[in-house]
């Protein structure tokens, strides 16, 4: 994202002056901000934990340390005392660390607690956070919402929590553990698109209306023997926006990804990271999978008025 | 900054000096068996002895020494002390810490690699063999001057100073004590001179050496200057000091610095007194002896992963 908005700039300077985009490079303060807000020392220690150099978002993790003046550190890096409190082990001694901004997943995290032959954790680490020595962002747990079920309850903890009602609509979706709607899914497979709630990249999904009749079938009996693995939403179509495939302007399919950071406040990033599938026809975005991104818009107004 | 980014400077600036005295000592050690005679020195297998490495070779295999030996100091990767095995362990060092370092130092790392890689495997022609290393000494010197003017002064120029000072101090004294063994053997006065200007020439301290000395080479005053010199930054007098600086930059210092002030210590004791060759053979051992623990020191200070406890030291 931060890339894409220099290298814009540099292209096309003239866009930048002539319409009002909302700069995105106050990311890291946010982050920063944002990480400090998660604990009551009023000048934290705060660490970016990376699995490490060999980790597709190493440059990443590196580049937000540096911008938030953080340390990087590796698991192997940290040490959690008999007072369970974290250390880093630096040239000056152990140095105490307030806050981590982990970017290992759970199962990683501490090997006394979790996978025990994860290298990359801190062993202990879930201890100290368990006395409250510790703030982990995100905290253990979190990646639940990305199960696609929790996805599909999105609108009632809208109307719960906040006594809202959600200004975007969620995607119709289909729970297949609930037995209604499992039948019209079973009954309406060739107009739908069955996606598993764990899985992510694409993974063993089933579009509907391109599948043959046997493959439809397999899926009925997936789906009856473990329904509550499943969701289903009608076909969506991708926006499309204009890509330089060669020498000339195509449509290509894209989504975007915006950045909300949550703590004592919520800070959206005026921006955010859009993913361009690059083949012709495809709704694979993914950078894996030779997905392309653009730089991300968000035009803010007038120059008079709206300062938010 | 971290023990485990420390640790990376400090060894990265060690691998890199490494491979540049070893290639500096296989271009003098070729000049000076050109101009000896064909028998009764050691020649080649000197080189062995100074590097440290002679657990690692095999003697036994050498039918053409020069050929054995300078496979053995610059392609082998088995050899952990090879000129390639060198590079390899900077370039894994650098690898792990190129947010920290200049953006260059990650590429001509890189380069130097590549290159000793392609050019260094296999029998070389002895002028091959000098361009290559001569090549190898310049990405050297580029990469220390790049370090030099563009590294910010910090924790990690100091680790740098700290790592390349003790290697440098290190490499001077085995240079010293193996080529000054070697010319007992030698015969004649001539060949004795040959010796120690190949001393001079492989610290690049030639010219340096002929300014301040205004003297024909004689074994006291080479040993005078390598020993003693405030100047001349490859003397053991200056890597000491070095070392010493970069420690008072640095937290925790107080052991280590005690420790280097007991260095220059050592070090400053009269040439006179080391007439004797076995006086100087022990005496060169216990530097070594000495810079291998401040070295352990360093390490257990600043590295090792265990050696903190409960020192609670805030940043």
């Amino acid at each position: 994202m931060l890339e894409n908005r220099q290298v814009m700039k540099r292209v096309l300077p003239e866009l930048f002056a002539e319409y009002l985009i909302r700069p995105v490079d106050d990311y890291p303060t946010q982050l920063y901000e944002t990480l400090c807000s998660l604990t009551p020392e009023a000048q934290p220690n705060i660490a970016v934990l990376t699995p490490g150099i060999y980790n597709s978002a190493y440059f990443e993790h590196a580049y937000l340390a540096q911008e938030m003046g953080a340390l990087l550190v590796e698991g192997s890096d940290l040490t959690v005392g008999r007072d369970r409190k974290v250390y880093a082990r630096t040239i000056s001694g152990l140095t105490r660390i307030h806050v981590i901004y982990r970017r290992i997943d759970d199962l990683f995290l501490d090997p006394k607690v979790f996978r025990a032959d994860s290298m990359l954790g801190v062993p202990g680490l879930m201890s100290a956070w368990q006395a409250g020595h510790v703030a982990l962002a995100n905290a253990p747990g979190c990646g639940v919402a990305d199960d696609k079920l929790v996805y599909t309850y999105v609108p009632d903890m809208i109307r719960y929590y906040l006594n809202e009602e959600p200004i975007l609509a969620n995607v119709p979706s289909y729970r297949c553990n609930v037995r209604d709607e499992r039948d019209y899914v079973v009954n309406n497979l060739d107009k739908l698109v069955v996606k598993p709630v764990s899985e992510s990249g694409g993974y063993g999904m089933l579009i509907g209306p391109k599948a043959k009749v046997k493959e439809r079938q397999e899926f009925a009996d997936k789906i009856r023997r473990n329904p509550r693995n499943f969701i289903a939403q009608p076909m969506l179509s991708l926006s499309t926006a204009p890509a330089v495939i060669g020498a000339k302007a195509e449509p290509r399919h894209l989504d975007l990804r915006p950045f909300i950071l949550s703590g004592a406040d919520t800070a959206v990033t005026a921006g955010g990271l859009t993913r361009v599938a690059m083949v012709k026809g495809s709704i694979v975005v993914n950078s894996s999978q030779g997905g392309g991104s653009k730089d991300t818009w968000i035009v803010g107004g007038t120059t008079e008025g709206d300062e938010a | 900054m971290l023990s485990r980014v420390a640790d990376r400077v400090y060894w990265l600036a060690r691998y890199l000096e490494r491979v540049e005295n070893t290639a500096r000592l296989i271009n003098v050690t070729t000049d000076l068996m050109l101009d000896l005679p064909t028998t009764g020195h050691d020649g080649w297998s000197t080189l062995i002895d100074i590097t440290g490495s002679s657990p690692h070779f095999d003697r036994a295999d050498a039918s053409n020494q020069e050929q054995a030996v300078c496979r053995f100091l610059l392609s082998d990767r088995d050899n952990p002390g090879s000129l390639i095995s060198s590079l390899a362990g900077a370039r894994e060092n650098a690898r792990t810490i190129r947010e920290i370092m200049p953006t260059e130092t990650w590429e001509l790392i890189n380069a130097a690699h590549l290159y000793a890689r392609d050019n260094l495997a296999g029998q070389l022609s002895r002028s091959a063999r000098a361009a290559h290393l001569r090549r190898l000494i310049g990405l050297g010197q580029q990469l220390s001057g790049l370090l030099e003017n563009s590294l910010s002064r910090g924790d990690a120029y100091e680790f740098r100073r700290l790592g390349s000072n003790l290697e440098r101090a290190d490499m001077t004294t085995r240079i010293i004590d193996v080529r000054a063994a070697s010319e007992v053997q030698a015969d004649s006065p001539a060949s004795r001179q040959g010796y120690w200007r190949s001393i001079l020439r492989s610290l690049s301290a030639d010219s340096a050496y002929r300014r301040r000395m205004q003297a024909t080479i004689s074994r006291d005053s080479v040993l005078d200057f390598l020993l003693h010199d405030a100047s001349y930054p490859r003397s053991l007098e200056f890597c000491v000091a070095q070392m010493g600086l970069a420690l008072k930059q640095l937290p925790r210092n107080r052991r280590a610095l005690a420790y280097c002030r007991e260095l220059s210590k050592h070090f400053s004791r009269d040439v006179e007194r080391l007439a004797r060759d076995s006086a100087l053979s022990e005496y060169l051992d216990r530097c070594q002896v000495y810079l291998g623990q401040l070295h352990e020191l360093i390490a257990l200070t600043y590295f090792s992963l265990d050696g903190h406890r409960r020192s609670r030291q805030q940043q």
